[in-house]
């Protein structure tokens, strides 16, 4: 057949390689439009970003481009071919290459080259033409070598690597990309968007629907979507500077908002188009506003520059101590794998700890260990003086809790672990409905829901509460919020942080239990592989590096140790790189956007403290 | 994302590059399913003698480790054990030990024996195939051996295709089910089931929350394999090519021979 190799040779240079017209989809007759008089047009080598909030129609649109759904008006043509031509549809699929949010659900072969091999298989290639395709497709997206290997056996970066090396093999002329990066750690992100601006130098036209607002602003152009219509559409710039953005439940891009919060808002009122979208923006801005914030009143503050140490290990007993710990997995086999050696580590009472480190450093290891639920194979741990926590007072949740949901009501849901330690009528109703206000939920409104028709980030939440419910004083989180939008994240977060010093509203009333209630100082251990939230929510840091404590200490000196962090092949947080980066020494311990900012009025060359104006703006 | 290790699963693939790995996965097929034919027919120990010493020479040749033969085919020693005691209860004739009104029998021990170290044999020669035969390639084996079978409508492709997948699929799940196990006793779920009664109840936290996530994967599975244009077998080439060689005879000529020989040798000396 070779509808594969057959480019596109109806249209001219000039033609769009994907075009919506007057587009309106909805999945059933008595359902609203999902897609609602859409119009678009992607050229060949463009990056086209789509951006919206949940349940804005962005995978609906993805779905739409090649043919998978049909529209109910209006046409999508894919190199002048419309998806609806039943005549063209492997024309269109073989055109349209899809990529989802998780590799796991997309790779279909038993080892690397088969999965690439299946859509040529399909297409019925000659056994020849597809092992040259196959192997030039695996090096474009740096797998070559890895040909035999069984996909279970790669890091999640590589497993979508995989899935886009499968999709590519098909030379694809548009690429629809649906939250590529939303399950993978940030190197496993970067790989994947190196991969995918590789493409667009050879002509490929993509579309990438993300969440993150640091990859939408890579896009030449941008569609915000806002249920079933494009909200915007022109260049990422014109949607974040010009407050557009703040429509739409999405965020800033990192540099944008650490802007907002050094300089204040407004700055920007002046002059939004100061904004800066990419870190290198942020630089030259504040390279160029230095003498402009200088001086005020934190003059008298150079040389304090570091934000008060929280050091509770005085005052309260450790909620957990590893001394001398080692454990190994499969032990006596071939298979032998050490997870972590040596390892000495006493979890502080009363703060949030975060354990952070590269992917496979041990860090779900040491979470297990700090929660009791492994032991170590040698050293001891302890948990408040005793070998073991007493039941009910260490609550551990992995990673993607809300898989384990599975009673038909939020409310039994979290009755779970409660009713299992023998509570039932009216504490077991204050508890679970503390719980699920703790993380945000109002029991009446969400009790008798169905966990599976929630949001994933309200799913979360219920998971989360179904171990709070059990009130225990330390809880330990594998990546609480891997996966979730980061707006969901960052709340989630701020509860979390919230239980821990008491503030979290408890009742409907609102009001916490507070530090003062009496009760024993809660502790939370988390993991995380967003170091700028870490340096937002955390009090101390544990870092990992190959199953050894590389460091542990107060959150401020960690994060600012760019060395440390480099050894550990963690990225620092924006305001450290930054302030890094405009000379600021490394006693200078910076790590937010507070920091940052007393760093930056102190250091920078005293001058009038002058207001900007419209005229002052940059060249 | 570190993760911890499972314990072996039966018969997983063991990576090594020997003269048994690289036989065509259609020749061992055939040998195993041979072997697993003569199992049945050989009536005497010096037969199952035979049978076994050849496949302790295969496996040694496969440089596979006692160990982790031991290790993959341990959970199934429970099985054994229970064919031994069943049998050993269950033949009359000359008693040896008597409980009540169950007695061991001479006769009972001995069927109990021979019935066992047949079954431990099959298991162990279907191990030793998937031990030194990457999965994919016994797929492909398979669907090769189906294809005569298609004249009478019997899906070989499919059947193919659904294999791949759950091999694909199985680590995934396996994985997916260890994290379940882990995350329902971090909340107390009890799901050792020791009250039978309540046997089902108790894996309801493992049961709903996996069968979710498979559907869920499948649903994502078919749009994502419709998306790379998979229409049924319509058309397809295939990117592996099985290619039997001199050593696939030679092993053949070799099976041949040893099968033969442990049914003559079970005829000669039957017990």
């Amino acid at each position: 057949m070779g509808v594969a190799q057959e480019m596109d040779s109806a249209g001219a240079s000039a033609a769009p390689a994907l075009c919506f017209q007057q587009v309106s989809f909805r999945y059933r007759a008595d359902r609203p439009l999902a897609i609602c008089d859409f119009d678009l047009e992607v050229a060949p080598g463009e990056i086209l970003a789509v951006v919206g909030g949940n349940g804005s129609g962005k995978s609906t649109l993805a779905r739409l481009c090649n043919g998978l759904l049909v529209p109910e008006r209006g046409a999508v043509l894919v190199g002048g071919v419309s998806t609806a031509d039943p005549a063209h549809s492997w024309t269109v699929r073989s055109r349209v290459g899809l990529l989802f949010q998780n590799p796991e659900d997309q790779i279909v072969g038993a080892s690397v080259e088969d999965d690439v091999a299946f859509g040529l298989e399909n297409l019925g290639t000659p056994r020849a033409d597809m092992r040259v395709r196959v192997s030039e497709a695996l090096e474009a997206v740096g797998l070559a070598g890895e040909e035999l290997t069984e996909p279970h056996l790669l890091s999640g970066g590589q497993k979508q690597r995989l899935a886009l090396a499968g999709v590519l093999v098909l030379e694809p002329t548009v690429l629809v990309l649906d939250e590529p990066t939303s399950m993978l750690d940030p190197t496993g992100r970067a790989e994947v968007m190196a991969a995918v601006r590789r493409l667009t130098a050879r002509g490929v036209a993509v579309v990438l629907i993300t969440q993150h607002m640091d990859e939408a602003v890579v896009g030449d152009r941008l569609v915000a979507l806002d249920a079933g219509r494009a909200g915007y559409l022109g260049s990422p710039r014109g949607f974040f500077v010009g407050g557009v953005s703040e429509r739409f439940p999405l965020g800033a891009p990192g540099a944008a908002a650490f802007a907002r919060d050094v300089l204040g808002r407004g700055f920007f009122a002046a002059d939004a188009e100061e904004t800066p979208l990419t870190e290198d923006d942020l630089v030259s801005l504040l390279e160029r506003t230095r003498c402009v914030v200088a001086g005020g009143d934190s003059a008298g503050r150079i040389g304090a520059a570091a934000p008060v140490e929280q050091d509770a290990s005085a005052v309260a007993a450790p909620a957990a101590r590893l001394r001398g710990v080692s454990l190994a997995y499969n032990r006596g086999t071939f298979l032998e794998r050490k997870a972590l050696t040596g390892v000495d580590v006493a979890i502080t009472s009363g703060v949030v700890t975060a354990v952070v480190g590269a992917t496979a450093s041990g860090k779900s290891t040491l979470l297990q260990l700090v929660a009791g639920l492994l032991r170590p194979d040698s050293g001891s741990a302890e948990y408040l003086g005793a070998a073991r926590p007493a039941p009910g007072r260490v609550g551990m949740v992995f990673q993607r809790p809300e898989t384990q949901l599975f009673k038909s009501t939020v409310w039994d849901d979290v009755a779970v672990a409660p009713r299992l330690h023998g509570l039932v009528g009216a504490e077991l109703e204050r508890r679970v409905e503390s719980a699920l206000w703790i993380v945000g939920l109002d029991p009446e409104e969400f009790g008798g829901r169905a966990p599976h028709g929630l949001s994933l980030g309200e799913q979360r939440r219920v998971a989360l509460a179904g171990v709070i419910s059990l009130a225990p004083s330390l809880l330990v989180l594998d990546e609480p919020g891997a996966g979730l939008d980061p707006l969901a994240r960052d709340r989630l977060m701020s509860r979390l942080a919230d239980w821990v010093s008491g503030a979290a509203s408890e009742t409907r009333a609102g009001g916490g239990t507070g530090a003062t209630a009496g009760i024993a100082p809660r502790s939370l251990v988390f993991s995380s592989h967003d170091i700028d939230e870490v340096a937002r929510r955390a009090d101390r840091v544990v870092v990992l590096d190959r199953g050894a404590v590389l460091a542990e200490g107060p959150v401020t000196d960690i994060l600012s140790d760019i060395r440390l962090l480099a050894v550990a092949r963690l990225r620092p947080p924006l305001a450290a790189r930054v302030a890094a980066r405009l000379g600021a020494p490394p006693e200078v311990r910076v790590i937010d956007a507070a920091g940052f900012t007393s760093w930056f009025r102190s250091a920078s060359p005293v001058g009038p403290v002058s207001v900007r104006t419209a005229g002052e703006g940059g060249t | 994302m570190s993760r911890a290790g499972l314990t072996i699963p039966i018969g997983q693939y063991f990576p090594a590059v020997t003269a048994v790995h690289g036989l065509d996965p259609r020749t061992k097929l055939l040998a195993a399913l041979g072997f697993a034919v003569t199992l049945f027919i050989v009536t005497g120990w010096l037969g199952i003698g035979v049978l076994g010493a050849g496949l302790a020479v295969v496996l040694a040749a496969a440089r596979v480790p006692p160990t982790y033969l031991w290790r993959s085919l341990r959970p199934l020693l429970f099985l054994l054990a229970l064919t031994f005691l069943f049998q050993m209860f269950s033949f009359p004739g000359e008693p040896v030990v008597s409980l009540g009104p169950l007695s061991v029998t001479r006769e009972g021990l001995s069927r109990g024996g021979f019935l066992t170290v047949r079954l431990g044999l099959l298991l162990i020669s279907s191990a030793a195939l998937t031990l030194t035969t990457p999965p994919v390639l016994l797929t492909d084996g398979i669907e090769w051996l189906l294809r005569p079978l298609r004249r009478v409508r019997v899906p070989s492709h499919e059947i193919a295709l659904m294999m791949t997948i759950a091999l694909r699929f199985i680590p995934t799940l396996l994985r997916e089910l260890e994290d379940l196990l882990k995350a329902q006793r971090a909340r107390g779920v009890d799901l050792s089931g020791r009250d039978p009664r309540r046997a089902l109840p108790a894996l309801l936290p493992l049961v709903i929350p996996l069968f979710v996530i498979s559907f869920r994967r499948a649903d994502d599975l078919a749009v994502a394999m419709t998306s790379r244009c998979y229409r049924g077998d319509v058309g397809r080439t295939r990117y592996r090519e099985l290619k039997a060689g001199w050593r696939d005879a030679a092993a053949a000529v070799v099976s041949i021979a040893l099968l033969g020989l442990a049914v003559t040798a079970g005829r000669a000396w039957g017990v």
